[in-house]
């Protein structure tokens, strides 16, 4: 116990020498000032208040050393990109370290400059922590300016093996999930580049080397339901969208999925089954939906209703409005959101450091810097929310137009069949396994209304293409046609 | 002529005695008959075509633009800009 206290003395005694350091160099007119700063203050574990400093370092004298280099990578880390993210085009340009590289780059990317984004990306260096991002960022920019298919391949797959290899050295657990995570992107962003280049088969195989403990495989399992509707078994495509209805997915509910329903079955000829999709559809969807839109008109101009409404009970949650519940779930889940809430709480722990250091120009100017991050935070993460639910809203009206095609050709095909005296070749009956397709690979389960954990993703229904159609006319025309 | 007047008398007084008496008259009804229209046949030649016949005409087959998925290019972008 007493070592313990004696620990505890030594650190707060070692964090107090740092911090008169600092307030020294602060006063002073040494040009390094800016970098000394950053540096004691990362040693004290101020990240964002270290992030301050580097910017006005890397401001004033644009390029930097290895060393800083390294310190910035530790801040990119610690207090999130974003603390880096708001200098100017010319001065980041100027700087050649990989932290900042990789900030220009995601900054010309969302820009929609890939080439420029390319160009910035490349010069990050396959030792550097951030290549595998970078290649992450590098393969989309080249597809989406139209480069060769396997240019484009040979940069995921090098995405892959780079963030598994870092990944498996990686020295904690929240890095190693990190380099998972772009592992998984790169060969999800490869299945996707095959899956538009109408290689289904190749979209398919990529898609399956994502396992079924990865945080995206629910969000894959609609893209390999599309995969296996354009490889025309409808099935299959319909078993993986049922898988949506397990109680272990029930917070991932995407309108889409109903299309695949209503297209396989309409594919089919299984006229009856796909209307009572669209049925359904607009007897759940379409009232809930603008039910939401209300509640999401009501507070689009609030600071940080949206924001707040992630850390409320379920019960209080839908009150707001149908689907509120579930989407905050979706969203807590997400990536994005959850570095975000972590560096909100990082840069509010800090505040309160702060707060407590004694009076000094450099406390008043931090601590205002500070409170300035932190409330763009809370504005961009309450927007992100509100983005979130406004899309759910668009995709479920512009799902409700596509529902309404499905049904009005079904309608019109129905009445061909009258006007042409012909009938579809069976009833509707039960699946059979004859219809099932499946390559040797393939696990097969049967559904017997309940959903395993361990079947999931693998079903498919077994029904009968209903496209024969039989003449139900008697005609006695005598010989003439 | 004396003959001739004479002749012309008698056959006029012969016909008058005729159309006195009463006449006799036999109605019949007429009986149902059966047409089978198959199976009539048109005397005469045929100065038309023989090859013209009516087709079906058939509704205006509506072939409706379903939504079918053709990329995921907007998933690409949201997973590169979400990722931090």
């Amino acid at each position: 116990m007493k070592q313990l206290l004696i620990i505890c003395l030594l650190f707060s005694l070692r964090a107090e020498a740092e911090l008169g350091k600092a307030f020294d160099l602060y006063l002073s007119n040494k040009a390094q000032k800016q970098e000394w700063i950053a540096y004691e203050m990362m040693t004290s574990e101020h990240f964002f208040v270290a992030s301050i400093f580097a910017k006005r370092h890397i401001l004033s004298q644009g390029e930097h050393s290895t060393i800083f280099e390294e310190a910035l990578e530790t801040i990119a880390t610690k207090a999130g990109i974003e603390a880096l993210s708001d200098l100017p085009d010319e001065v980041m340009q100027k700087t050649s370290g990989a932290t900042m590289t990789l900030v220009l780059g995601l900054r010309r990317f969302r820009e929609k400059h890939y080439q420029a984004a390319i160009d910035a990306l490349k010069t990050i260096s396959p030792y550097s922590r951030f290549y595998p991002e970078a290649l992450m960022v590098i393969g989309p920019s080249l597809y989406f300016l139209g480069s060769g298919e396997d240019k484009i391949i040979q940069t995921y797959q090098t995405c892959s093996q780079s963030a598994e290899k870092m990944a498996k050295d990686a020295s904690h657990e929240k890095l190693r999930r990190y380099y998972e995570l772009i592992r998984e992107n790169c060969l999800i962003h490869l299945a996707r580049q095959s899956y538009s280049k109408t290689k289904f088969n190749d979209s398919t195989y990529a898609y399956e080397k994502i396992t079924k403990q990865s945080y995206r495989w629910p969000y894959i399992l609609l893209e390999r339901a599309w995969t296996s509707f354009k490889l025309g078994d409808y099935n299959r495509a319909l078993g993986l969208v049922a898988t949506y209805g397990s109680p272990l997915l029930e917070s991932y509910f995407f309108p889409e999925a109903e299309i695949v329903k209503a297209v396989s079955y309409h594919r089919l000829c299984l006229y009856d089954d796909a209307l009572q999709v669209v049925e359904n559809y607009y007897q759940n969807y379409k009232p809930k939906s603008e039910a939401l839109e209300t509640a999401l008109k009501e507070n689009k101009d609030t600071f940080d209703f949206f924001l707040n409404l992630m850390f409320e009970e379920r019960s209080e949650r839908e009150k707001v409005g149908p689907y509120v519940a579930g989407l905050a779930i979706q969203i807590r889940k997400e990536v994005k959101f959850n570095l975000d809430l972590i560096t909100l709480r990082r840069a509010e722990e800090e505040l309160q450091s702060v707060l407590k250091w004694p009076d000094h120009p450099m406390k008043k100017d931090v601590t205002y810097e500070i409170m300035g991050m932190i409330s763009h935070l809370k504005k961009k993460m309450n927007f992100y929310v509100m983005e979130r639910m406004v899309s759910f809203v668009n995709e479920i009206h512009r799902t409700s137009y596509e529902m309404f095609n499905i049904k009005l050709d079904i309608l019109s095909k129905k009445r061909n069949l009258i006007y042409k005296g012909e009938k579809l070749v069976a009833d509707r009956a039960r699946g059979e396994l004859k219809n099932v397709k499946r390559r040797a690979d393939q696990h097969y389960y049967e559904f017997i209304g309940e959903f395993w954990a361990d079947e999931l993703g693998e079903y498919s229904f077994g029904l009968k293409s209903n496209c024969e159609t039989l003449q139900t006319r008697t005609t006695s025309t005598g010989g003439q046609p | 002529m004396r003959t001739l007047l004479a002749i012309l008398l008698l056959c006029q007084i012969s016909f008058a005695a005729e159309t006195s008496k009463p006449a006799k008259v036999n109605y019949q009804y007429k009986k149902y008959e059966h047409f089978d229209l198959g199976d009539l046949e048109v005397q005469g030649n045929l100065i038309a075509p023989g090859d013209l016949s009516v087709k079906d005409q058939g509704a205006h087959l509506m072939d409706r633009n379903l939504y079918i998925r053709n990329n995921f290019d907007k998933e690409m972008r949201t997973d590169v800009l979400d990722l931090r």
